[in-house]
């Protein structure tokens, strides 16, 4: 398969964000949580002398925060849209394979989960649970399978009709054989593309879950949360909210890239 | 006999798709059967394997592999017999192979999925079967994709894998009739060389006349459904 070169700016930006996630703990001049000096360092501007983003209200390195940001928001991010995808691509495949009243139900279930309006059930299930990566990811995941699962569903219900089924079944693989060995396989590509576009959507619901204050609890730093934060003295120190708001921005348009250019490059 | 079908009746949907035909092959037999498209042809081969599409049912008569009786036979006990004793060949050897399947693990999937083969043993069976189906080097197409072969290759790597198993009994499903004219001749003798040496007994579907007059020892002639004649070929 080929990937153009929007894929390959995409991939970039994605592949650079989660590395300097990934490596937070070892390039982050600060540790993110603690302050500095309260009253010399507080809200200082980017490029400052030793704080090369600024700091915010509490004197905390902003840099630092970014990057540890990353680590959460990108964490959540990609958790969230594994789990979504798992359970999407599980309900779409025995919906698909299934057919008939299995199949009726599941999409009904589906369609019921779709017209729930997903961030009024983030907020109400999170005021009974805490507050953590974890339980962000769970929420997350729950709530975002719909699309893979009726994508996988239509994807299996085109294959299973395909020759090479047939031709399978022939060869004396059983229906579950077929299903794991020639149907999914062949459906895989499109998941991971409505995996890799989710991206985007799971990076922005954890933004702003995190920016109402239901997602990560400070002192943790996650973009969202940052942005919150910044919010507050936008007018003064406008770095605090607008730096993690880029960073979401190009993060969400780099998942998007990277889907298209995935989804075009497909063998078909 | 290896295969014996009796005054078999399918109905698909509401039609009867068969009606009252026989068949009966024994090992290194060819029998052709051969019609107009839509005369039933596809549908004896499936309904003799068990795999008649959605809708379809086969209401009346029998049909017997080797002595056991398949119709109302279960799904497991069908799955062991294809592949593995019987198998299909179908007509258009690019929607017949998985398209991200490479031709070894294609080819390696039928001894696999019985338990017959694994690992290196395996991989040497493929290279048999792939051999016998007429592939030359055969080692070489191990790793390719199917869209990378030509249209004659990948019917032979749908040959190999239908005998790797060493089944008794081959539905052929008009094997030629997307191959260019040199290699139907090809294929045919292919076909005939392993009834020839390995016993294998071959259902002939084709609406090819004078393949069939060269291959088949009977005719079973179809005509929306019914046999309309059987006949030997002189």
């Amino acid at each position: 398969m080929k990937i153009d070169a929007r894929g390959i700016v995409g991939f970039s930006i994605l592949g650079a964000f989660v590395a300097a996630g990934a490596l937070a703990p070892w390039i982050a001049p600060y540790d993110p949580t603690v302050p500095h000096d309260r009253v010399a360092d507080a809200l200082r501007p980017p490029g400052s002398p030793g704080f090369l983003f600024g700091t915010d209200l509490y004197a905390r390195d902003l840099l630092s925060r970014l990057l540890h940001g990353a680590r959460i928001s990108l964490a959540v991010a990609t958790a969230s849209v594994a789990l979504s995808a798992t359970i999407g691509v599980a309900v779409g495949a025995a919906a698909g394979e299934a057919g008939g009243a299995l199949d009726a139900v599941a999409m009904r279930i589906t369609d019921v989960f779709l017209s729930i309006p997903r961030l009024v059930l983030l907020l109400a299930a999170s005021a009974f649970v805490g507050r953590s990566p974890a339980v962000l990811v769970a929420f997350l995941g729950a709530t975002g399978w719909m699309g893979a699962a009726r994508l996988v569903r239509s994807e299996v219900r085109v294959l299973r009709e395909r020759e090479f089924v047939l031709a399978a079944r022939g060869l004396g693989l059983s229906r579950a054989q077929v299903l794991l060995r020639h149907v999914l396989p062949n459906a895989l590509p499109a998941a991971v593309v409505s995996a890799t576009l989710g991206l985007g959507g799971a990076l922005l619901s954890e933004a702003t879950l995190s920016f109402l204050g239901f997602g990560v609890a400070e002192p943790l730093a996650s973009w969202g949360a940052m942005i919150a934060d910044g919010a507050k003295m936008i007018g003064t120190a406008w770095w605090v909210a607008t730096l993690p708001a880029i960073a979401i921005a190009l993060c969400v348009t780099a998942a998007n890239l990277a889907g298209d250019a995935l989804r075009e490059g497909l063998p078909r | 006999m290896i295969l014996e079908v009796r005054d078999l009746r399918v109905r698909l949907g509401s039609t009867f798709v068969l009606d009252g035909v026989s068949l009966s092959i024994g090992a290194g037999e060819c029998v052709a059967v051969v019609g107009d498209s839509g005369s039933g042809k596809t549908t004896l081969a499936l309904a003799c394997m068990g795999l008649l599409p959605r809708g379809g049912r086969v209401v009346e008569g029998s049909i017997r592999f080797d002595g056991r009786e398949l119709v109302g036979a279960g799904e497991r006990e069908l799955d062991e017999l294809r592949g593995r004793s019987m198998a299909m060949l179908f007509q258009e050897p690019a929607a017949a192979l998985d398209p991200i399947q490479r031709v070894g693990a294609q080819v390696s999937e039928t001894l696999e999925v019985h338990g017959l083969a694994r690992g290196p043993e395996s991989r040497g069976r493929v290279v048999e079967a792939l051999r016998d189906a007429g592939v030359p080097n055969a080692e070489r197409i191990l790793g390719e994709v199917p869209h990378r072969l030509s249209g004659g290759l990948r019917q032979r790597v749908a040959l190999a894998s239908a005998i790797v198993a060493r089944p008794r009994l081959l539905f052929a499903d008009e094997p030629t009739t997307a191959l260019d004219p040199p290699l139907r001749s090809h294929v045919l003798g292919l076909l005939g060389r392993l009834r020839r040496e390995t016993g294998l007994a071959v259902v002939l579907i084709s609406h090819d006349r004078d393949a069939v007059a060269r291959h088949a020892q009977r005719v079973v002639a179809l005509r929306r459904g019914r046999a309309a004649e059987a006949a030997a070929t002189p």
